[in-house]
C-alpha cells in the first residue's frame, strides 16, 4: 500500500510527498454543478459512474450526499465498496458470471438496491434463485459503437417475457453504451427502437439509460430525446476547467543528466499511459518524451527554460480512471493548499 | 482495496476472477535457473523487488540460491518494505531527491545495509548532510548511462569526479558503479551476448577509471534478465539486477529457459458470434500505449478493445467459447501489472498454496 510521508492540512500542494495524486476541490465541485445544469430542464437524470475514481468522498459530492441517488459502477466488488460507504442505489455494469459472484450479489442485495446490466439468457439464469425487491435488471442494447447486448428485438422480447413471468426480480428497462460523441444519436435510435418494439408487445421500459462519454454529455443536452431517463457519465468531474486541470499528479525532478532533459519520479506506476502520455501543466514548453515503470523523461528547449533537481512537475493524466486506480489516497487541494486526504475506497476492486 | 482471499487448498476453478496468479512450479523453475547459473560464479544475482514487491517471494529466491542475499528496489518506500520483511541488504537503483525521502533513506540505513544510486554532485552533497545530521552512513553507487538515455552520468570523467567527491564526504561510503540496459524486440542468444557485453563494458570503463585514481570499487552492479548469463562471464561484474525473470512477460518470451509464471485468471462473461468478453480490463491488466496482453493457449483469440473493467476479444474462425469459461491472460509488462494488484494467489498443480500481500504496491517514491 501507499507509504507517503504525511503532510498537515494547509501544506502547499507542490511540497507533498511525490508522486501524489491531486484533485482541485473547487474546480471539482464547479464541474459537478455544471454537469448537473446540462440536464436541469429535462426529466433525464445524471447518473455518475463513480467507478471512474473509486472514491466515496467524491461520489458524495456527485450525489448531493443523497445515498438513495442512483450511482453506476463497473464491478460487483466496487458496488460492495460503495455500499459499505452508505450508497443504497447502485447500477452495476458487469453481469455476475460465476458462483462466487452470484453469492456476492446475494450479500449485496441485503444492503442496497442493486440493478444489473445483462445481455442474454445465461446472464438472466444466474439471477433465477433471487427473490428480492432489491434486485433489478436492465437489458443491454448493442449499437454501432458497442457490440455487447441482446442481439435482436425478438430475443429481447423473449427475455423480458421470461423475466416478467418467471423471475422474482424487477425488470427496470434498457441500457446502451455509447462510445464517443459520434455514436450518441445512433445509440438513442437503437434504444428507442428496442423500447418501441417492447411497447408494441405491451411491455413498458421504465428506464432508458445511456452510458456515455464526457463529451457526449454536453452534446446530449441539445439533442436529448424526452424518453431517455438517465445519462451515465464518469469523467465529467475532472474535465479541464480553466488553465489548471482538476486532476493532476505532482512529481519531482530527480536528475538532469543532459541539457534539455529531466528525469522525474513519476512513471507508469504513478500515472497511467494506457490511453496516452500525460501532459506537463506547469511548464508548458516541456513534454513527456517517454515513461518507464518508475520514471518519466521530460524534454525541453534550454533556450526557453531550465529545470533543476528538486523542481516540481504537475502532470495531467491522459486518462483519469486508470490513474485513480493506482493510488490509495487522493489529496484534495484548495487554493494550492492541502484541504484533506480522502481514500480511493474502491481502488483495485476488479471482481 | 481488494479484500478477496481464496481458501488455501481450494482448486483453481473456485478462484474468483479476475485474480493475479503465480504458477509456483514455474516460478521456482525460474529461480532454479538463477541458482544454477550463479552457483559457482563470483558474480551473484541481486533480484529486483520492483517486479515482485513482496518480501516473502523474494526470500524464496534467496533460499533457492544464486543471490548475494539482498535485493534492489526502485525507491525508498519499497526498500522500507524489504527491510521490514527481513531483507538486510538493499540497493536502491534510483536517485533519491528531497529532504523527506533522504531522511527516510538515512534512517533506514541505520537499520540495514542500504545503498543508493547517484548521478550528480548536488544530490550527493545533500545526502551527506542529511546522513550526518541523522548519524548514519549511506553507501552510494554511481549510475552510469550505457544506452537508455535515462538518468546516470554520461562520461567517464563525470564518474571519476563524483567518486572523488563521495570519497571526501562525511557519512557517505563510496561503493561502486551501476547501470541498466535493455535490448529491443526479439533477441537471440548471440545478440544478447554482444549487446549485453557492449553495455556492461561501458560501466566497467568507469570502474577502471575510478580505480586508476586510487579509489576502491567494490560493487559493479550491472546486467538484467536479458543479460543474466552474460554478466557473470565478464570479469569485474559483481552482481546482476534481474527482475523480469521471476514471473516473465510477453516481450521477453525469447528467453526460453524462463517460463511465464504470473498470469491473470479471467472469466468469459459474454460471447457473440465473433467476440468474447472477459471480466478483466485496463485497470487490472494495463495496456501501456496500446500494447495489449495475449491469451494463453488460444492463438485464435486477440484483444480487440480494452475498457476499464472488461475487454473484448476477437475470435478467429468459429467461436467455441462459452460464458463462464476461464482464460489466462499474459501481460506485456509484468511490473506495471503487479503494481495494480493487492495480492498474489500462488497455485501449484491447480491448487491454491499461498496468498501473498503485494506489500510494496503503490506510487510513492
Amino acid at each position: 500500500m501507499e507509504r507517503p510521508t504525511s503532510k498537515p492540512t494547509g501544506h502547499h500542494h507542490l511540497e507533498l510527498d511525490t508522486p501524489a495524486l491531486l484533485v482541485n476541490s473547487k474546480l471539482l465541485k464547479s464541474n459537478i454543478e455544471n454537469a448537473k445544469s446540462y440536464l436541469k430542464d429535462t426529466s433525464c437524470k445524471l447518473i455518475p459512474n463513480i467507478g471512474t475514481h473509486g472514491a466515496a468522498g467524491i461520489a458524495r459530492y456527485q450525489t448531493n450526499f443523497d445515498h438513495e441517488a442512483p450511482v453506476f459502477v463497473d464491478t460487483l466488488q466496487q458496488a460492495h465498496s460503495f455500499a459499505n460507504n452508505g450508497f443504497k442505489n447502485i447500477i452495476i455494469e458487469s453481469p455476475p458470471v460465476g458462483t462466487g459472484k452470484v453469492e456476492s450479489l446475494h450479500r449485496l442485495v441485503n444492503t442496497a438496491h442493486v440493478t444489473i446490466s445483462i445481455s442474454n439468457l445465461a446472464h438472466l439464469n444466474m439471477l433465477k434463485h433471487f427473490s428480492s425487491e432489491n434486485l433489478s435488471a436492465l437489458f443491454r442494447i448493442p449499437n454501432k459503437s458497442d457490440s455487447i447486448g441482446v442481439g435482436t428485438h425478438q430475443t429481447l422480447l423473449e427475455l423480458v417475457k421470461l423475466l416478467e413471468e418467471h423471475f422474482e426480480i424487477n425488470w427496470k428497462g434498457l441500457i446502451t453504451v455509447s462510445k464517443g460523441s459520434d455514436s450518441l444519436e445512433e445509440s438513442f435510435k437503437e434504444i428507442l427502437s428496442a423500447k418501441s418494439f417492447l411497447q408494441s408487445h405491451s411491455f413498458t421500459s421504465n428506464e432508458l439509460l445511456i452510458n456515455t462519454s464526457n463529451q457526449s454529455l454536453k452534446k446530449a443536452h441539445a439533442n436529448l430525446p424526452s424518453e431517455i431517463t438517465g445519462l451515465i457519465s464518469g469523467n465529467y468531474p475532472f474535465e479541464i476547467n480553466g488553465y489548471f486541470p482538476v486532476c493532476s499528479v505532482v512529481s519531482t525532478v530527480m536528475s538532469t543528466p543532459e541539457p534539455g532533459r529531466a528525469y522525474i519520479d513519476c512513471g507508469q506506476k504513478a500515472i497511467s499511459i494506457d490511453r496516452g502520455v500525460p501532459s506537463v501543466v506547469n511548464y508548458p514548453n516541456t513534454v513527456v518524451e517517454k515513461m518507464s515503470a518508475e520514471h518519466g523523461y521530460l524534454v525541453f528547449d534550454t533556450a526557453e527554460m531550465n529545470l533543476e533537481i528538486g523542481d516540481k512537475i504537475l502532470l495531467r493524466p491522459a486518462n483519469y480512471s486508470d490513474t485513480f486506480n493506482l493510488y490509495d489516497f487522493i489529496n484534495l487541494i484548495k487554493n494550492d493548499r492541502l484541504e484533506s486526504v480522502i481514500e480511493t475506497t474502491a481502488r483495485g476492486t476488479f471482481k | 482495496m481488494q479484500s478477496y482471499r481464496p481458501n488455501l487448498g481450494a482448486t483453481i476453478d473456485l478462484i474468483e476472477t479476475p485474480s493475479l496468479l503465480i504458477d509456483l512450479n514455474l516460478m521456482e523453475s525460474n529461480f532454479d535457473v538463477i541458482s544454477k547459473t550463479y552457483s559457482n560464479t563470483l558474480c551473484k544475482m541481486r533480484q529486483h523487488a520492483k517486479n515482485i514487491k513482496c518480501p516473502d517471494i523474494l526470500w524464496r529466491q534467496i533460499e533457492i540460491g544464486g543471490t548475494l542475499n539482498g535485493v534492489c528496489t526502485a525507491k525508498v518506500s519499497e526498500a522500507e518494505v524489504m527491510v521490514e520483511g527481513g531483507i538486510r541488504d538493499v540497493l536502491i537503483t534510483s536517485e533519491i531527491v528531497g529532504e523527506d525521502k533522504q531522511r527516510r533513506l538515512a534512517y533506514l540505513a541505520k537499520r540495514a545495509d542500504v545503498k543508493v544510486c547517484i548521478d550528480n554532485k548536488a544530490n550527493l552533497n545533500s545526502l551527506s548532510l542529511v546522513a550526518q545530521e541523522i548519524g548514519s552512513e549511506i553507501g552510494v553507487l554511481i549510475e552510469v548511462d550505457t544506452s537508455m538515455g535515462r538518468a546516470g552520468i554520461r562520461t567517464v570523467e563525470q564518474g571519476v569526479d563524483l567518486a572523488k567527491l563521495a570519497e571526501s564526504l562525511n557519512s557517505i561510503k563510496f561503493l561502486g558503479v551501476m547501470s541498466h540496459q535493455t535490448v529491443d524486440g526479439f533477441a537471440d542468444k548471440e545478440t544478447r551476448f554482444i549487446e549485453g557485453k557492449r553495455y556492461i563494458d561501458k560501466c566497467l570503463a568507469v570502474k577502471t577509471a575510478i580505480e586508476d585514481n586510487g579509489i576502491e570499487v567494490t560493487i559493479v552492479s550491472s546486467g538484467e534478465t536479458f543479460s543474466y548469463d552474460v554478466a557473470p562471464q565478464i570479469e569485474g561484474v559483481t552482481e546482476v539486477e534481474g527482475g523480469t525473470y521471476a514471473l516473465m512477460s510477453g516481450p521477453t518470451k525469447y528467453m526460453e529457459e524462463f517460463s511465464l509464471a504470473g498470469k491473470v485468471l479471467t472469466t468469459v462473461i459474454d460471447v457473440t458470434e465473433i467476440e468474447v468478453v472477459i471480466d478483466a480490463g485496463l485497470r487490472c491488466l494495463g495496456g501501456p500505449l496500446g500494447v495489449t496482453p495475449t491469451i494463453e493457449g488460444h492463438d485464435n483469440l486477440a484483444v480487440k478493445e480494452m475498457h476499464d473493467s472488461y475487454s473484448v476479444l476477437k475470435v478467429e474462425g468459429v467461436n467455441p467459447f462459452e460464458i463462464g469459461q476461464t482464460l489466462f491472460i499474459c501481460t506485456s509488462q509484468q511490473d506495471i501489472l503487479v503494481n495494480r494488484w493487492d495480492n498474489f494467489i500462488g497455485v501449484r498443480d491447480g491448487v491454491v498454496e499461498a496468498v501473498w500481500d503485494i506489500s510494496a504496491r503503490g506510487c510513492h517514491h
